[in-house]
């Protein structure tokens, strides 16, 4: 395997600011050399297309049965990956269960990087009681293993694919928040922050035009690895039932709905659970290869 | 601590509030919701008073191990936590045992011969424990080495792994540690994977920063030879961070176990809690969730004590 290739250029805060341009071409120019990520974005780019073109590429409909051939193994009766218990075709399932794991990633993440950030702007700039608030509930949310605090707001909340993008966005912001907050306690001391003070810019304005991009580097190092980790809980949740409900097609339901076949018809939960694992792989190259291209201190 | 366990305490307190709807009526379902039934519950759960006071209430509650009763079957939720938390810890620890068997031997070796195709196949096997979701794993080992190969049970917990060494020790049979031991072990790999996978990367890079320092050259230089410096003087050091993570990842294993008791029909509080979630028994959701958070925070602290005891640098005052 093509080992990491390590970012020789270290960089401080105030760099960033100096040449922003430079800063992100030089990135992604680190990046396309990186041949993990490249693969990385390769497989996500695949599951991208699929899940976008799943009507037109699937070759069934992903809820039809056929009643000729159920729990049927790869390559019998038409079916290229065969068919499940009740006979329904596994690729098209697989195909338009892409777009259920890829949008609970967006959402979820999307949800906890807009959470994350706004706090750890506002705790790190304004500092003092709301700082101490916010690292407070933060610790408190961290004391609850992500996959338990999940579960428990799905119990509330009740199982469906909204609520579990909830959940996983809920879970997840403190991560983003403690990163935001250290990046703006080093930047909001520099000089072209003060400058920007100086010159009577107000809060608003120097937050987001100055501080927010240059703290952007390990949110979006932390939202790719995130989206991994979103995949893997939403397929967790619905293998537990607790997440999207039957007939949609998501990998973790098909993979639970295998397991009383495993003696017959084992393909039925081998396949999603490779799906799984190869998104996931996608998503934990990318990151690496970000964190080594975007910022070596992470 | 204190602070933070209270935190704790206001989520758990909060979860229940923040159910849409009535949560009595919810509870016990719309078809089963009369007057009278959901003005008991609304007593019997204390939800007719203030919030304030009804926080305090569960609060003192909690600290006197009251963690309320069961919907389904009206048995304390202590008792029920009580009765399934040592199949838990076993898991667990049985779990972080294997992950540490197999990660620090494969962190050291992929540290000491760098860019080997030992590396290699680690750097290889972490990647892919990160990313292999741990229920498929489970899945694809019941199918292998239950179903196909007739090994290993399939699911459940045998004789508990203390009462199966007791009976080794005292009447000298094995077969309890035995039964033990192999519906144990499936259910454990499953769990620590994630783990195995963490602790590998991390070993390797903390021993490959240990092994550049002056002290390990210094070692070498008076004639020690490579694997007494490699243990004794570099793998000790190297320990440091991982002991950080394995107590950091407890919590996590905590949560792996929910998903893996319920593969493997494990007796423990995490099958406990997904059984309560469907049967909508939300003192019994609360309790475990309770449970499991103080855990966390509980290993946390053992982790800080730890690691004074561990690296003699570090002292508190």
């Amino acid at each position: 395997m093509q080992r990491l290739i390590r970012a020789s250029a270290t960089r401080e805060p105030a760099a960033v600011a100096v040449a922003q341009e430079g800063y992100w071409r030089a990135a992604w120019r680190r990046l396309r050399r990186h041949r993990v990520a490249m693969t990385g974005l390769g497989i996500i780019a695949a599951f991208v297309a699929l899940a976008a073109l799943a009507p037109l590429v699937s070759p069934h409909d992903p809820l039809a049965i056929d009643y000729a051939y159920p729990a049927a193994p790869p390559g019998t009766g038409g079916h290229l990956l065969g068919t499940d218990a009740v006979g329904r075709d596994i690729l098209a399932r697989l195909i338009f269960g892409t777009r259920v794991s890829l949008q609970v990633g967006v959402v979820a993440v999307g949800i906890a990087v807009g959470l994350g950030t706004a706090a750890g702007l506002a705790a790190g700039y304004y500092g003092g009681a709301l700082d101490a608030a916010l690292m407070r509930t933060v610790d408190v949310f961290l004391a609850f293993p992500v996959i338990v605090l999940a579960i428990a707001i799905i119990a509330v909340l009740g199982p469906s694919l909204v609520n579990v993008m909830i959940a996983l966005g809920l879970v997840a912001w403190t991560t983003y928040a403690r990163v935001v907050r250290g990046q703006v306690l080093v930047l909001r001391e520099l000089e072209f922050v003060q400058a920007a003070r100086a010159m009577g810019a107000s809060d608003g304005r120097i937050v987001l035009r100055h501080v927010l991009p240059n703290a952007l580097a390990p949110v979006i190092v932390l939202a790719t690895l995130g989206m991994a980790t979103a995949i893997i809980a939403e397929a967790a949740l619905s293998f537990l039932g607790l997440g999207v409900q039957p007939p949609t097609p998501s990998w973790g339901t098909m993979l639970n709905e295998g397991r009383g076949f495993l003696r017959t018809a084992p393909h039925i939960s081998t396949l999603p659970g490779l799906a799984i694992m190869v998104t996931v792989l996608g998503f934990n190259f990318l990151g690496d290869g970000l964190r080594d291209a975007l910022d070596p201190r992470l | 601590m204190i602070p933070l366990l209270l935190g704790v305490s206001v989520v758990i307190f909060a979860l229940i509030r923040l159910i849409p709807g009535d949560p009595v009526v919810i509870m016990i379902g719309a078809e089963n919701a009369s007057v009278e039934e959901v003005a008991r519950l609304r007593r019997v759960l204390g939800l007719d008073q203030g919030l304030h006071v009804q926080y305090l209430r569960f609060l003192g509650r909690i600290l006197r191990g009251d963690l309320g009763r069961s919907l389904a079957s009206d048995e304390p939720v202590a008792l029920l936590i009580r009765e399934r938390l040592p199949a838990t810890i076993e898991l667990t620890l049985a779990a972080t045992t294997i992950a540490l068997a197999i990660a620090i031997p494969a962190g050291v070796l992929a540290a000491v011969r760098r860019y080997s195709a030992v590396d290699t196949a680690s750097t290889v096997g972490a990647l892919l424990g990160v990313s292999m979701p741990n229920f498929w794993l489970g899945v694809m080992l019941i199918f292998l080495f239950a179903l196909r190969l007739g090994w290993l049970p399939a699911s459940g917990r045998g004789e508990p792994v203390l009462a199966g060494v007791g009976s080794l020790l005292v009447t000298g049979n094995p077969a309890g540690l035995a039964t033990a031991a192999t519906h144990l072990i499936l259910p454990a790999v499953t769990l620590g994977s994630a783990l195995a996978a963490v602790v590998t990367r991390l070993m390797r890079s903390s021993m490959l920063e240990v092994i550049g320092q002056d002290y390990i050259r210094t070692a070498r230089a008076k004639g020690l030879r490579g694997g007494r410096v490699v243990l004794r003087h570099a793998l000790r050091n190297a320990l440091i961070p991982v002991v950080t993570v394995v107590g950091l990842e407890f919590g996590a294993l905590l949560g792996g176990a929910v998903i893996t008791e319920t593969i493997f029909a494990w007796p423990g509080i995490g099958r406990l809690a997904i059984r309560s979630i469907v049967q909508r028994d939300f003192p019994v959701v609360q309790g475990v969730v309770l449970m499991i958070a103080v855990v966390r925070v509980l290993a946390n602290l053992c982790v800080d004590v730890a690691y004074a005891a561990i690296d003699p640098r570090i002292r508190y005052a």
